[in-house]
């Protein structure tokens, strides 16, 4: 009997350890150096982070550490691939790749960031907001010239807020988003705390004199082999810029992602159902009230199932190692208290962000701000116009467009570019976006070294 | 050379090891991530794109995006920021990253 969870973020680790406090053992797999994910990165060295410390991460960190005799942690390790039968490739961070098969397999592999394609967005010096986030979580490095973000959501305050007290030069924030309605903001009450913390964020700019810009977007980098400014635009409802009233500003980094959307891959992989929900940050797996998906014995939580925030990604976690301790006969009780507990907080959090969705959730008409020259597929070069030209004769569904530009077949598969392909295929189709079909998911999902493939079984090798 | 984009907050405790960055020897701090580290020394640029040929960097720095990657230590296509700084290491910046397999 063997549980094999993907990702050691909060969701996957409150799995492990609900599972270990009840006395299962379990493997606990994740492509990180450290566990905690991306929200509780610590420094590369296991110490904590100097900006964004969360004593939560210390407390994931140290319980795993814990528990270790039943928590198999593999850091380091990652998940290329998934077959029927729950069976894994794993690659070791020595360059090994390895089978494993699970009875119960969890999915917690978090979420990726939605980048939106610009003039000039390839320019050295432009960076993700998450992107930049690690580099002063795991390594205290932060911009050292005039840096503006942009984007949407609260990453976008997050980041900028940590950077400005860290004494970055951040001079503008740069938000599509609208200044919240009151609905929107008695949403977000429902966690309290979490409003506050926005607001606090919102005045650590504001004490910083960072110009925040709302219901605008960045919509051109300019340069010459370094980022030298960003242009601005107002947007409209949908977030299409307007052509009016954009101005240009100096900088020397641009930081810019435009939210979170589900990491879908394994679950695609496993063959499990998705379903395209925009409150959860586009297609997601599909899972019912126990976090089950459709494949059977594989389960989903946390922000890889649909974008939830940390505190959801706790409290399912904890929630679905309680189930699966409770199904292999090992309940133990005072879990079973903190998983109703958990179960009981989920609501409160889902109204929460569904508030915090329609103030900040992605709109199409950003995607607008690229022109036919604009890289979209960065792995592969391929522009807008590339993409037109084959929509254009009548290749639409992702699959055909892959075959004929190459976007989305480089070495990131997509992942950086997709939602720009999707919404570029409803745009120019008329379909809309939750009626683009998926991208197909190639195995591996990571380029593995022809080494490591080589040590695996030739059945598997062969799919 | 242009100023560095990044700076380092820490004075970093961590012993410095050499690794060799297109023949140059640079003085790195051990168990960094080696993105993070190029970063900090002024270096910007990491690989070649494949049919533009444009210089790119790093994007995600999260191991999702493929734009940090490198040739370390003769291996193609690695990515930076999932590596960390090890004494010896060889880093070449700015080659096509090829695929490893054709599509």
């Amino acid at each position: 009997m063997s549980v094999v969870i993907v990702g050691a973020g909060p969701a996957g680790a409150s799995v492990a350890l609900a599972l270990a406090r009840s006395g299962v053992a379990s493997i606990l797999l994740d492509d990180n150096p450290q566990a905690g994910g991306q929200v509780f990165r610590p420094r590369s060295d296991g110490r904590p982070p100097r900006l964004g410390h969360d004593a939560r991460g210390e407390a994931l960190r140290g319980a795993l550490r814990q528990h270790a005799a039943l928590i198999d942690h593999r850091s380091g390790h990652e998940v290329v691939a998934v077959y029927p039968g729950r069976k894994l490739w794993v690659v070791s961070p020595e360059g090994r790749a390895y089978e494993l098969a699970a009875e119960h397999l969890v999915l917690a592999v978090g979420a990726v960031e939605i980048n939106v394609p610009v003039p000039g967005w390839t320019l050295p010096g432009v960076y993700t907001l998450g992107g930049l986030q690690i580099l002063a979580k795991a390594s205290a490095t932060v911009p050292a010239g005039k840096t503006i973000l942009g984007g949407a959501g609260p990453l976008l305050y997050l980041v900028a807020a940590q950077l400005v007290s860290a004494g970055v030069e951040v001079t503008d924030v740069v938000d599509a988003a609208a200044f919240p309605t009151p609905g929107q903001i008695a949403g977000m009450a429902r966690m309290p705390s979490l409003l506050l913390r926005g607001v606090g964020l919102e005045l650590t700019l504001r004490r910083h004199g960072v110009a925040i810009h709302r219901r605008s977007a960045v919509v051109e980098i300019v340069g010459d082999g370094a980022v030298s400014e960003a242009v601005i635009a107002p947007l409209g409802d949908d977030w299409t810029p307007h052509a009016g009233g954009r101005s240009r500003l100096r900088a020397d980094v641009v930081g810019m992602s435009f939210g979170l959307r589900p990491n879908t891959e394994l679950a695609q992989l496993a063959g499990c159902e998705h379903a395209y929900d925009l409150s959860a940050g586009g297609w997601r797996v599909d899972r019912d009230a126990r976090f089950a998906t459709s494949a059977a014995g594989i389960y989903a939580v946390g922000d890889g199932a649909g974008i939830g925030g940390v505190d959801t990604a706790l409290a399912e976690g904890t929630i679905l190692g309680h189930e699966l301790a409770r199904q292999l006969g090992k309940a133990n009780a005072t879990l079973a208290g903190e998983a109703r507990e958990a179960l009981r907080r989920l609501p409160r959090q889902a109204a929460f962000r569904r508030a915090l969705v329609g103030w900040s959730g992605l709109r199409p008409g950003v995607f607008r701000a690229a022109d036919a020259a604009t890289m979209v597929c960065r792995c592969e070069d391929v522009r807008l116009g590339d993409l037109d030209q084959a929509l254009e004769a009548g290749i639409a569904l992702p699959r055909g467009l892959k075959l004929r530009t190459r976007a989305g077949m480089g070495l990131c598969q997509g992942r950086t570019c997709w939602p720009a392909i999707q919404h570029r295929i409803a745009e120019k189709t008329g379909l809309p976006a939750a009626e683009v079909p998926m991208p197909t998911v190639r195995v591996p999902v990571r380029p593995v070294p022809v080494s490591a493939l080589a040590t695996l079984a030739p059945t598997a090798a062969a799919e | 050379m242009p100023a560095p984009l990044f700076r380092c907050l820490d004075d970093s405790s961590a012993a410095r090891v050499e690794v060799i960055v297109d023949g140059r020897s640079l003085r790195l701090p051990e168990g960094m991530p080696l993105a993070a580290a190029l970063l900090d020394n002024g270096i910007s640029t990491f690989h070649r794109s494949v049919r533009a040929d444009e210089l790119r960097g790093p994007l995600c720095l999260m191991g999702s995006c493929f734009q940090c990657v490198a040739v370390v230590d003769g291996v193609r296509n690695q990515r930076t920021c999932r590596l960390t700084v090890r004494a010896g290491m060889a880093v070449e910046l700015r080659t096509p990253p090829l695929p490893e397999e054709a599509a």
